[in-house]
């Protein structure tokens, strides 16, 4: 009996399970998607960077020649890189303390974890204005206990905006690394005390290396919210302290620079994919993670 | 490798209100192969996870060589391990894997390691594949490397959760015999749970078998297929008939049972006790026990519903007249003539040597 290749090349296909749909309706299942994404980031990405370029590339020079912005994207990498590692160091804990947590104090973690989540950015903010300001709480009982005389400069710092976005992030790091930890199949930890491991070095050879992705995916979504951040920062940032979003807000609204704002974006939207791209690579090259489950 | 003695008193063990593992007391010699059989659910695991020490029993104690080890961490208890899903660690290689125990212990020095290792690698033929990654092996490999694993640090106790309840048959045929050839090359003591009862039947020196958390029974093969203590480790080791009857008669170890046709039959019983009249029993035997012959006058007759050809002998499907639609499995010999049509009526002989009679309620022998 002939066969048509076509009808070959779609035998060969039905073999994965990917093909379960024919082309055609896979196409109609993803159009609104592509639609959405079409006008709301392919569209407004190119114009931006249509934008950034239309004075010829003098935005970039700009920027490339004034110390003041690279300052500025300097600033805004080493606050979210600090806000990523403070997120993930913060999170594993929790993370790996909800694994073990049954019945009613899982319901009660995961939803200490779900409920900040659901809390407005601009509330959690104004919440740390009023623990760290002069008078704040965090001064009042520093002074009551005795530990300081003068109350410190808490608020307005970099310090400040780290401790504020990495509140707010905690939950994109606690995530990830609770969802990898909770796959891990328990025999594991077993089989390595069972092989002499006692409990820290079951952990460290184990279980901390085999969740690895989960905190690379943690850190690399935190680096990246943290980029763009910009209500925590305007309020809880000093003058000194200024990053990327900030610094576009800045120019978009009261300088009216739009080329430049537009080439700041770019730079930051690049900036944003390479971390992306670097971190999926780290992840790839580390062998047989892909083998947990 | 010298293997040790493993001895399980008056262990328990309850989840909430529930006993998974009742009292129970298991001594196992040293180099000894048993093997642990039972239905799911019936606490087999559990008692594995006690004795690796994985969860502490509620009460009782584990006791390796002279040494009470209930209280040891599982760390400590150098107890080998072969998990139902292997558990290898998927980051590391095969060499790697096997390297873990040792490393933990820091007995080999560094040199002496990898040529434990290679010899272990070469004990379970997997010295090519020495540097590949768990995902990189097929089922059958792993499950070596697994064995390998958990012998690599001579443990004198090893522990094997259904090893090969993953394989196919002719791979787990293959796997059974390398398993008894690694056991019995190194002399350990090994402890094997298993759903699969020729399995169990054909690797081991005893057989334990457990239902509903209870140790049935535990005896060589021979002994629980021909002198089973319950009608469940009857049921379970070989193919067996069972009718029920009540005790009519009693008379110095021999029972006269009337079962529901109305049909007398003798049997012989193990106990010192009387068997008081009234007593509901069941009368068990195996199919290669029970003789055919033309209907007579008296006696248990019934029709010949079905004959299935299985090689060496024939299975004859007999269902027994007024007995509400039991049916007997019983052996024929291929040779056997004058067998009636399929639907003709024959009478069974039922010879009280080969019968035994169980308590119908709890099953015990009587
Ligand atoms: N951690 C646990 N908490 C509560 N009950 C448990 C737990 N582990 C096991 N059980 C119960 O104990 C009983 C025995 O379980 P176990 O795993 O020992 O059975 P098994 O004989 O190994 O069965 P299988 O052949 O299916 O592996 C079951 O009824 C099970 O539900
Ligand atoms: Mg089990």
């Amino acid at each position: 009996m002939p066969r048509s290749p076509i009808r070959a090349l779609r035998a060969l296909a039905d073999t994965g399970h990917a093909s379960r749909y024919s082309s055609l309706t896979s196409a109609i299942l993803v159009l609104p998607l592509l639609a959405i994404l079409a006008i709301g980031f392919i569209y407004p990405v190119t114009e931006l960077v249509g934008l950034s370029l239309s004075n010829g590339g003098a935005s970039y020079l700009r920027l490339g020649r004034d110390p003041l912005y690279l300052g500025v994207l300097a600033t805004t990498m080493a606050t979210a890189a600090s806000v990523a590692v403070s997120c993930v160091l913060l999170a594993y804990p929790v993370a790996y303390a909800m694994t073990r947590l049954r019945g009613g104090a899982a319901l009660l973690a995961a939803a200490c974890v779900f409920i900040p989540l659901w809390t407005s950015v601009l509330i959690r903010s104004y919440a740390w204005i009023v623990l760290l300001q002069r008078n704040g709480i965090v001064n009042e009982l520093l002074r009551t206990t005795g530990l300081i005389d003068h109350p410190l400069k808490l608020l307005y710092t970099q310090g400040a905006v780290i401790l504020g976005m990495a509140h707010i992030l905690l939950p994109f790091a606690i995530l990830p690394i609770y969802a990898t930890l909770r796959t891990l199949p328990a025999d594991l930890v077993r089989a390595a005390a069972n092989l002499g491991a006692g409990p820290l070095r079951g952990f460290l050879l184990v279980t901390l290396p085999l969740s690895l992705p989960g905190v690379f995916a943690g850190s690399v979504l935190c680096f990246v919210l943290a980029l763009g951040f910009y209500i925590t920062p305007a309020l809880l940032g000093g003058p000194g302290s200024m990053l990327m979003a900030t610094l576009i807000g800045q120019q978009t609204v009261v300088l009216l620079d739009w080329p430049l704002a537009a080439a700041l974006s770019t730079i930051l939207l690049t900036v944003t994919l390479l971390t992306v791209f670097v971190f999926r690579k780290a992840i790839s090259l580390s062998k047989g993670f892909q083998s947990v489950h | 490798m010298i293997g040790q003695s493993l001895s399980l008193r008056g262990i328990r063990k309850a989840y909430d209100a529930t006993y998974a593992v009742h009292e129970t007391d298991l001594d196992i010699g040293a180099g000894e192969f048993v093997s642990i059989v039972g239905p799911s659910g019936s606490g087999k695991t559990t008692l594995l996870t006690m004795i690796a020490g994985f969860e502490r029993p509620t009460t009782g104690s584990v006791v390796v060589g002279n040494v009470d080890i209930t209280r040891l961490a599982p760390n400590r208890r150098d107890i080998g391990m072969v998990f139902q899903k292997y558990a290898l660690f998927p980051h590391m290689t095969v060499r790697k894997n096997l390297e873990f125990p040792l490393r933990m212990r820091k007995r080999p020095r560094r040199e002496d390691l990898g040529k434990r290792v290679d010899a272990m690698l070469d004990m379970v033929q997997l010295s090519a594949f020495a540097h590949r990654y768990p995902h990189q092996l097929s089922g059958g490999q792993q499950q070596r490397v697994a064995v390998g694993r958990a012998l690599v640090f001579n443990p004198p106790v090893l522990l094997m959760d259904e090893p090969l309840g993953a394989l196919d048959k002719k791979l787990r045929e293959a796997m059974q015999l390398e398993v008894k050839r690694l056991q019995q090359q190194l002399g350990a003591t090994v402890v094997y749970v298993t759903h699969d009862q020729e399995e169990a039947l054909t690797l081991s020196d005893r057989v334990a078998v457990m239902h509903k958390g209870q140790l049935e029974q535990i005896g060589s093969p021979l002994e629980l297929y021909t002198e089973p203590q319950s009608a469940f480790v009857a049921d379970f080791v070989g193919t067996i008939n069972f009718i029920p009857g009540v005790v009519v008669g009693y008379e110095c170890g021999a029972a006269t049972i009337r079962i529901a046709s109305g049909a007398i039959i003798e049997t012989a019983t193990t106990g010192t006790q009387p068997l008081p009249v009234g007593t509901m029993v069941s009368i068990a035997v195996r199919p290669q026990h029970i003789g055919v012959c033309p209907p007579g006058a008296s006696g248990v007759t019934g029709t010949l519903e079905n004959l299935v050809f299985s090689g060496a002998s024939r299975t004859a499907h007999v269902r027994l007249t007024d007995m509400e639609g039991l049916t007997l499995r019983i052996q024929v010999p291929n040779e056997l003539a004058g067998l009636p049509e399929l639907g003709g009526m024959l009478a069974v002989a039922l010879p009280s040597d080969k019968l035994k009679l169980f308590h119908a309620e709890n099953g015990r022998r009587l």
